[in-house]
């Protein structure tokens, strides 16, 4: 079992050195180490945030700075894993990939782990950067448990859309179908999840007008339970003062967590398992 | 070494119908396939574009699941088992970069579990030592042949996979290509070579297997194909001083353009029998030959014969299926 791991850890790693030596990282990293620690700086300055957006405490910065996380980490997932098989298989190169004696389950894993390690990379970095930033700031740390929450919550983000992107990578039969399925899947989570939620809270009878009905905010933490995005902003919440927890249970959100992560982890190693070169 | 019994399997097609848009049906691919791979033995898989030869050799690699029969290795308890002992270098492969053949080599070291310094050496062998730190995208197709090749070659296995791996490489490499196979199989690996020419394998292989849509339609040595299908054999020859006078009464002359530096030139077709040592030497032992070689069967001919269709049908068959394939 150790052996396995060490090859998928020796195959992943490689696959991530590759991808952060890419053209593509080489133009996204500053702009995630810019925009992740800039954010942080900018929320643990009071004098700068909008009145009425609650940053007193460096929970609450970290809380805020998720959102660049939201956009630029996930897009660089996006942008790294979207060719990440499919030009393999047309190039050939999957081919003698998977005639190697690796299993295939291994194989996928460790190709989840190599595209994961370049997103987190400079996502890592950029966080720590930001914690240092809010310390400026604020004069105080984020606890350990903040802290561990941000890179953890983050973290679990990036694995779910790498899984994402790299089914729809390994479903795709040419490059434009790729970039098709992969930017799709980004666009629907980041910018179109609010259709749904409305659809939904519509059906519900609930009066989706008023920002401040609490109906709306439930089935909003429920429904955003069935996105990526929804259930980061979520885990992230929990570690907000009481009044800004959400209202659903702390364990089924946990629960969706691992059903996210075991899940679309399941599905890409079977897609892998069946895939023809 | 590796036994195939009844193996089948079909690429499963888009069916859709009005009420089932998801329909699928089986499309081409090999059928009731019985082969065995000896160790030592190289094997000429030949066929026409679409008769089922990378197909074959992806079954026997691991890479597609087998519909109906078995696969049976020496000493291979599961898939993994079996890849283990099998190098696979498919057709054309287009290594692009971002990265370098050394890196690429490395990689599937670490799949394989075997030291980097064993891909090093085996980028040596194929002649890409001096290249092994520039950028993928500056290969040639022949180069990315080699590179392919080198793959194929971790690991030491015991039966080498080579789908069309001619294709791309100049006259040197395609020798020193022949030679490198030659050792190989005097080490005991067995070695499987497809094409869709005969020519390219007759100086290589030591038995041919020839497909034709997805089914094996003959197999064994070349002459012995010929022989079984009732094909002439044919000599070509040419040399220089006075001509041939007589050639025998079995034999059918046909007089062919001559090459640079010789007087004359003919193929001789045996109506019956093989162009064995003894036959050729009644041809003139006092004569100066130039050229004399055994000129293989076209592949319409061979499949002609083998399949009963005739010799322009299994042409056209082969055109339009190479169109398919397009």
């Amino acid at each position: 079992m150790i052996e396995r791991l060490q090859t998928i850890w020796d195959v992943g790693f490689q696959d991530a050195k590759r991808h952060i030596r890419s053209q593509r990282m080489i133009i996204l990293s500053p702009l995630i180490v810019m925009t992740i620690s800039m954010a942080c700086w900018g929320f643990a300055d009071s004098r700068i945030v909008p009145a009425g957006l609650p940053t007193n405490t460096p929970s609450q910065v970290l809380f805020y700075s998720s959102l660049p996380v939201v956009f630029f980490c996930t897009l660089s997932v996006v942008l790294i894993g979207f060719d990440s098989i499919s030009r393999r298989r047309l190039t050939g190169e999957l081919a003698i990939d998977l005639s190697q004696p690796m299993p295939r389950s291994d194989y996928a894993l460790s190709q989840l782990l190599g595209v994961w390690l370049a997103a987190m990379s400079p996502t890592t970095i950029a966080i720590l950067i930001g914690i240092f930033l809010i310390q400026q700031q604020m004069g105080e740390w984020p606890s350990a448990a903040d802290t561990a929450m941000f890179l953890g919550a983050t973290g679990l983000l990036l694995w779910w859309y790498t899984c994402l992107q790299l089914l729809a990578s390994s479903m795709a039969r040419d490059i434009g179908s790729s970039v098709t399925l992969g930017v799709g899947t980004w666009l629907f989570f980041v910018f179109l999840w609010l259709i749904p939620t409305l659809i939904v809270a519509q059906t519900m009878g609930i009066d989706i007008t008023d920002p401040n009905s609490v109906g709306f905010d439930k089935i909003q933490e429920k429904v955003d339970l069935f996105s990526p995005n929804g259930v980061y902003q979520l885990l992230m919440e929990t570690r907000l003062p009481a009044d800004s927890q959400p209202h659903l249970s702390a364990s089924s959100i946990w629960a969706l967590t691992l059903v996210w992560t075991l899940f679309p982890t399941y599905l890409f190693c079977h897609r892998i398992g069946v895939l023809r070169p | 070494m590796l036994k195939l019994d009844c193996a089948t399997f079909r690429y499963p097609l888009r069916n859709p119908r009005r009420f089932r848009p998801w329909s699928m049906r089986l499309g081409p691919g090999i059928r009731s396939i019985d082969l065995e791979l000896k160790a030592g033995k190289i094997l000429g898989l030949v066929g026409p574009n679409g008769a089922g030869k990378s197909t074959l050799l992806q079954v026997i690699a691991g890479l597609l699941p087998l519909e109906e029969g078995t696969i049976t290795a020496e000493g291979a308890d599961s898939i993994e088992a079996r890849r283990a002992n099998i190098g696979y270098m498919p057709e054309r492969v287009t290594w692009s970069g971002p990265g370098t053949a050394k890196r690429a080599i490395e990689r599937l070291c670490a799949m394989r579990k075997i030291p980097v310094s064993e891909g090093d050496e085996l980028l040596e062998l194929v002649g890409l030592g001096t290249r092994i730190e520039d950028d993928l995208s500056t290969f040639s197709q022949g180069m990315k042949q080699r590179l392919s090749l080198a793959t194929a070659l971790l690991g030491d296995p015991g039966i080498l996979l080579l789908d069309e791996p001619l294709n791309g490489l100049d006259p040197v490499a395609q020798s020193a290509f022949r030679v490198l196979l030659n050792q190989l199989s005097q080490r005991g690996v067995c070695v499987v070579i497809s094409s869709h020419t005969l020519s390219d394998l007759e100086r290589l292989a030591d038995e041919f297997v020839l497909m034709h849509q997805g089914r094996i339609v003959a197999q064994g040595p070349l002459t012995e194909i010929e022989r079984d299908l009732g094909l002439k054999a044919t000599l070509e020859i040419a040399g220089l001083g006075p001509s041939p006078e007589k050639f025998g009464t079995d034999i059918e002359v046909e007089e062919i353009d001559k090459q640079e530096g010789e007087e004359w030139a003919y193929r001789l077709h045996l109506q019956q029998g093989e162009w064995t040592t003894e036959r050729r030497s009644q041809l003139g032992p006092e004569m100066t030959f130039t050229r004399l070689q055994h000129v293989p069967a076209g592949l319409e001919t061979v499949i002609s014969a083998a399949t009963g269709l005739e010799v322009e049908d299994a042409g056209f068959a082969i055109l339009s299926e190479v169109n398919s394939d397009d």
